[in-house]
């Protein structure tokens, strides 16, 4: 059964902090913020939690910064500086989002569970850096507050599989030696699944998938499966992350390339894998790739249980009495999320005004005109950049507007300065 | 009394001996037994037929193969019927008394016969015990006629006739779901009777809307019967969510494209697509409890090179993907359908009486396979089945107009500002911004960019309102937003010139 939660909104930490901080921090006010290893950091805090503080420098750049790393917090130029060690105590308050101080009581017993919610792309809107951030939020919790099962809750079509190897190293690196980690999975396909599968402990939502990792790439022909040594490297790789994991790699391998599979269950309720069709139950014939439904993963292993909620996944866990704890992991990561969806609408945006600029320079023969018009051009291309930097940093890695865009755009814009400079 | 209860004591017994077989799947809506005298009521025979369809009527003529029977409903006259002994699993002779036996051998149904001044179903009574019926009939193309508006629109409509929300905080924290105290008698009856759209892929342009019924459901707890017309492509996953599935005489569920040809390229990377989405369909089936049977039914519905064969033994049929052996036909395994290759293929094979590439669910096989749990000739006799049919009201609701509004802007968007395609000329609004010519003097180009973006903007939003529908991946209102753009652009480079 769910414990309560007990929610004190502390009215009078609201009013303080709506009026020192509110939900953005002035553009006036510039915060410096010396790290315990001597680093000085400058800019404008765009966020703060009990736990970090979201700075954003004059390039445009933010910098997620743990309030334990933090020798002094000066949010202006008047301002005494603070320890950020107890900056909770000497501050006005921790602060969150809401802008509401949250007392959470936990009782005596309880296990307490964190939910990472994992979705959309891998790469750009489900990856390392940003879990990496929600896991040091949790981490930095108190002792008695800090979760002792970390869900990561998967909904996901897939992505890029370079993320893949980062976030699953990551996971087995730094999630599962501090948090007995569960992958909860509500549709997991491909770089999803992959990512998944390191986690040694799977329950599947009753109409959850989770497979076809078969790795490949579009071409103007058409889609080309990937092939050759890359192949084999993955193969490999997953057969690896497979032991990690605790899964039959054979099952992995059904699911990235053709790979007859087949599978007995011994009356102890073990199953035995057949890279044939050998086995009482035929998982996947020879010229398909494998998916499994919940019901499958379940029956055959891959999956310890089918859970739809937060209350049946803790019971599933054999947590009797739980609670939940970290929400502001989460909230990150929601939040992460919708910059990055909002900033790929805007860097489209800009982009398509920046091409009707660019059209128009070229179009016209007046020198006049054409300088206007690049003008127009570099400015909404300069703002793609702020998006991008700003915003949504993964899209620099994964999305269109990646490094090679920048690269590739900003030797463009100085050929043109060149050319309109010479006219 | 006496008198009565001796009457139909051998009923009774009848009852206790038919115990072992299985409860009528389907009820035609026929006479509704009245509490009056049943010294003057005529009696009423039942026929089970073998597609899970139950008949209910008068049989006037039985021969060594047929049974001419004529079929009576309430409000209509009496049909008269000829059904092949085939086609008939059981026949019950003056079912009626057995019915009206049980009342009286049960005191709370007998009271409650007794309390009840009106048994029509059709008939609103104030009977605060009264089942309410929402009854809505889904139509037109999932993804289409049917998307996440309306369908969020309809939701928001039952939980407003229904009112029968309560905070909860058993499941994980607060919630509100449908009160348990009449979570059984408040009940959507969700008829569909969809055309085909999207192949397969039309699972993909209804995911979001089906997932608000899910939700409904399954969040919510709300009572959802699905009744199947013609349930194809997006609107055949709908019905799966539900645990209460029945199908129309002649109804059907399946996918008019062959996921057997998806091709997007290399072959193992089509496969791999084919696998994801068959595994997303899937979990439809095992949402709505079809674990043993719902994903090997789909995956044969969505691919002619599934074989799919059932062995109809126990509870829940046993159902294969493999080719069936000569051992499983002898042990009495039957071919559903097959994998539609070579001396396979429907097409290969001269006059093919029944096609069976790829597997189409029908009302007798839905019924015997356990997705259906009956057959019913049309809405009304579902209420039979529910358990409804003597005290249930339909409420006044706003769904049919939530989707009457829906259907006339999509009709308005076609009319006006649909961009034209190979087939079909543009819309007025497009037609009208194709004429305007941007030349002249500054004020002529003004006022001609003026107008046009006056179109522009009605176009955008016409298309907004059912950009859902009509421009899903955003891509025309993308082009209006370009062209708005560009106008202004010229507009502002014109007057910097001027």
């Amino acid at each position: 059964m769910t414990m309560t939660l007990t929610i004190k909104a502390t009215l009078a930490a609201i009013a303080v902090t709506a009026a020192s901080f509110g939900f953005t921090s002035d553009a006036s006010a510039i915060t410096e913020i010396t790290l315990k290893d001597g680093t000085v950091l400058k800019g404008d805090i765009v966020r703060e939690g009990d736990q970090f503080v979201i700075l954003l420098d004059s390039t445009g750049i933010q910098k997620f910064v743990m309030r334990r790393d933090i020798s002094t917090l000066v949010r202006d130029a008047e301002d005494t500086p603070v320890a950020a060690d107890n900056a909770n105590a000497t501050d006005t308050g921790p602060v969150t989002q809401r802008g509401k101080k949250e007392d959470v009581q936990i009782p005596a017993g309880a296990t307490r569970i964190a939910f990472v919610s994992l979705h959309e792309s891998v790469g750009s809107y489900f990856n390392t850096d940003a879990l990496e951030r929600s896991v040091d939020l949790l981490k930095a919790l108190p002792e008695e507050e800090r979760p002792e099962v970390l869900v990561l809750e998967i909904d996901s079509g897939g992505g890029a599989l370079i993320e893949q190897h980062k976030i699953i190293a990551y996971i087995r690196d730094h999630v599962e030696p501090e948090f007995r980690t569960v992958a909860w999975i509500e549709s997991a396909i491909s770089a999803a699944a992959m990512t998944a599968w390191v986690v040694d402990e799977v329950y599947m939502m009753r109409k959850a998938p989770i497979g076809g990792c078969t790795g490949y790439y579009m071409t103007q022909s058409g889609a080309v499966a990937m092939e050759g040594a890359e192949l084999e490297e993955e193969l490999v790789w997953m057969e690896r992350v497979s032991t990690w994991g605790k899964k039959e790699p054979l099952v992995m391998r059904a699911m990235q390339i053709y790979s007859t599979l087949s599978a007995d269950i011994n009356p102890d309720g073990s199953v035995t894998w057949y890279p044939n069709d050998q086995g009482e139950y035929m998982i996947s014939p020879e010229n398909e790739v494998l998916t499994l439904n919940a019901h499958e993963a379940k029956k055959f292993g891959i999956a310890q249980g089918i859970a739809d909620t937060k209350d049946q996944l803790a019971q599933a866990l054999g947590c009797v009495e739980w609670v939940e704890v970290g929400q502001d992991a989460d909230e990150m990561m929601v939040e992460f999320r919708a910059n990055v969806k909002e900033a790929e609408l805007e860097m489209s945006t800009l982009f398509r005004e920046m091409n009707i600029a660019l059209q128009a320079m070229m179009g016209t023969p007046e020198v006049r005109n054409k300088k206007r018009h690049f003008g127009t051009a570099k400015n909404k291309y300069q703002q793609i950049q702020v998006w991008a930097k700003r915003k949504a940093p993964s899209l620099m890695t994964y999305g269109q507007f990646n490094q090679n865009f920048f690269d590739v755009y900003d030797e463009r814009f100085e050929q043109w300065a060149e050319q309109l400079a010479g006219l | 009394m006496l008198k009565r209860l001796m009457q139909v004591s051998p009923l009774v017994a009848m009852i206790a001996i038919g115990c072992t077989w299985v409860p009528s799947p389907v009820v035609s809506q026929a006479v509704a037994a009245s509490e009056g005298d049943e010294e003057s009521m005529e009696s009423i025979d039942e026929l089970v037929l073998s597609s899970g369809t139950v008949v209910r009527g008068k049989i006037i003529e039985e021969t060594e193969t047929e049974i001419v029977f004529e079929l009576r409903m309430p409000g209509f006259p009496p049909i008269e019927r000829r059904y092949r002994k085939a086609e008939v699993a059981k026949i019950t002779r003056d079912v009626d008394r057995v019915e009206r036996a049980d009342i009286v051998h049960d005191p709370v149904k007998a009271d409650k016969g007794k309390d009840k001044d009106n048994d029509n179903p059709f008939v609103n009574n104030d009977d605060p015990d009264a089942a309410q019926i929402y009854r809505i009939r889904l139509s037109g193309r999932f993804g289409y006629n049917v998307t996440h508006t309306p369908v969020q629109e309809l939701i928001d409509d039952i939980n407003r006739v229904f009112d029968d929300a309560k905070e909860s905080n058993v499941e994980g924290g607060p919630a509100t779901v449908v009160d348990d105290e009449v979570r059984d008698k408040h009940i959507v009856l969700l008829e569909i009777d969809c055309t085909p759209g999207g192949g397969f892929d039309g699972l993909w342009n209804s995911i979001e809307f089906i997932n608000l019924f899910e939700q409904e459901i399954h969040d919510r707890g709300r009572r959802v019967v699905m009744l199947v017309n013609q349930a194809v492509d997006g609107s055949a996953f709908l019905p799966w969510i539900s645990k209460e599935i029945y199908f129309l005489e002649g109804g059907i569920m399946g996918i008019s494209s062959d996921l057997h040809l998806f091709d997007i390229g290399d072959p193992m990377v089509n496969e791999k697509q084919i696998s994801l989405r068959l595994g997303h369909a899937q979990g439809y089936a095992i949402l709505g409890g079809y674990v043993e049977q719902g994903p090997a039914i789909i995956k044969a519905m969505a691919r002619s090179t599934y074989w799919l064969s059932v062995l109809w033994t126990g509870a829940t049929p046993r159902v294969s993907l493999r080719e069936p052996t000569s051992a499983d036909l002898a042990a009495g395994w039957e071919l559903l359908s097959d994998d539609g290759l070579d001396e396979n293929d429907d097409d290969m094979q001269q006059g093919v009486r029944n096609p069976n590439d790829q597997f189409v669910l029908r009302d007798d096989t839905a019924f015997r396979l356990k997705v259906s749990q009956g057959t019913v000739s049309n809405a009304e006799e579902i209420l039979f089945l529910l358990g409804v049919h003597r005290n249930a009201n339909y409420v006044e609701h706003e769904g049919n107009q939530i989707f009457a509004d829906w259907n006339k802007a999509l009709a308005t968007f076609t009319e006006k500002a649909f961009p034209g395609s190979q087939r079909q000329r543009p819309g007025e609004l497009w037609r009208d911004y194709g004429r305007i010519q941007v030349a002249g003097d500054f004020n002529d180009r003004r006022k001609a960019r003026g107008r046009q973006l006056q179109i522009l903007k009605q176009i955008r939003s016409i298309t907004q309102r059912v950009a859902e529908a009509v421009d899903p991946d955003g891509g025309l209102i993308n082009e209006i937003e370009f062209n708005i753009y560009v106008i202004q652009y010229q507009q502002r480079l014109d007057n910097e010139n001027r």
